[in-house]
């Protein structure tokens, strides 16, 4: 639907500038991103879930799950406890908050996998994701220093600040969002 | 800081040793992954392509410059005009909010109030749109409302919570 929107603002907006030659060639330039894309992300997926199969294999990943059951049980409350999906999600979650957003998603993809069909669990991992919680906001301090920044770091606890309140009230609104599907659901 | 170039080499390395240590069969586990990861890929690029194609539509046409415009009005510039396309397109592209914040950076400097402002709203949330389309394309799932719901109202509390407290710390 929301898709169905944009192309239609889109291509509405193309018509009435009367830019019409321009669509060929934002189709070309997307298929051309999308592979970019693609390729980039398959090439961090290969690696990663090939090292994580190792790790796997040496219960060094049974160990960080450890660490971070209590958590994730608390926001993953309809997994099941001894589901492989844990030691993916906790994975995920922990390369996002150092700030390594690339080698967290094959971690999420394949969690996303093994949630399949528990809608509550996937729509909860995807939030932690969009909502962006990091320790150390890597990227963006790079960015500032290559634009002369005389106090790169200053962003830092306020963009912590910021992105906490953002990642509680998505979760708090993600729970009241299910809880009152589940109530209707009830009636 | 240094210490976290060292993480993803130093996880590797654990990862081997612990590999040599307990005799792993490593190259099958290895390309068992690989494997998994292109199976994964494929279910993905036609719905990254799908949403890149509409990205990229609607940032070519000007609907965010008469957005831009009508806000403006609105809103009696309270949040400067140089802002709202950073926060109308967060959510929908990284690269193109990227493309913004630079351009901000560079007219006005990153360590001026609207640099400030705009490093913390580029900090403090993530490109909701893609990730949603990736994370729910990677298992072939249509039903991405309550996420994608849930994720602008996120995005929209945390571009509006950016602009405040880095107006709040740094006294602007």
């Amino acid at each position: 639907m929301i898709w169905l929107v944009f192309i239609l603002l889109g291509i509405s907006s193309l018509l009435f500038t009367q830019q019409t030659d321009v669509l060929t060639m934002l189709m070309i330039e997307s298929a051309k991103d999308t592979a970019m894309l693609s390729a980039h992300l398959l090439v961090l997926m290969m690696f990663w879930l090939g090292f994580m199969k190792i790790a796997e294999a040496g219960d060094l990943i049974q160990l960080l799950t450890r660490l971070m059951k209590r958590p994730l049980m608390w926001l993953f409350s309809s997994v099941d406890q001894n589901s492989q999906a844990f030691s993916y999600i906790a994975s995920n979650i922990c390369f996002n908050m150092l700030g390594l957003g690339n080698a967290a998603t094959p971690f999420g993809l394949k969690a996303m996998q093994l949630l399949k069909g528990n809608n509550q669990a996937m729509t909860t991992l995807v939030i932690l994701n969009t909502s962006g919680l990091a320790l150390y906001p890597t990227n963006l301090i790079a960015l500032r220093l290559a634009f002369d920044s005389r106090e790169a770091s200053v962003i830092i606890l306020p963009v912590l600040i910021t992105s906490f309140i953002t990642t509680v009230s998505a979760i708090i609104l993600l729970r009241v969002t299910f809880n009152a599907r589940h109530k209707w659901v009830k009636q | 800081m240094t210490i976290a170039r060292y993480i993803l080499p130093g996880l590797v390395f654990i990862i081997v040793c612990r590999a040599i240590y307990k005799k792993l069969p490593a190259i099958d586990l290895f390309v068992e992954g690989i494997n998994e990861a292109i199976t994964l890929m494929k279910q993905l690029f036609p719905r990254l392509l799908a949403l890149i194609f509409s990205v990229k539509l609607l940032l070519y046409s000007d609907v965010f410059g008469w957005i831009k415009t009508g806000l403006n009005t609105i809103t009696h510039e309270q949040i400067s005009g140089e802002l709202w396309p950073l926060l109308l397109i967060k959510p929908l592209s990284g690269s193109a909010s990227l493309a913004i914040t630079e351009d901000i950076f560079s007219r006005f400097g990153p360590d001026s109030s609207l640099g400030l402002i705009a490093s913390v709203m580029q900090g403090a949330t993530d490109t909701t749109l893609y990730i949603v389309t990736v994370y729910f394309g990677a298992v072939g799932i249509k039903h991405v409302k309550t996420a994608l719901k849930v994720g602008l109202m996120a995005d929209f509390i945390g571009i509006m919570t950016a602009v405040f407290i880095a107006k709040w710390f740094f006294s602007l």
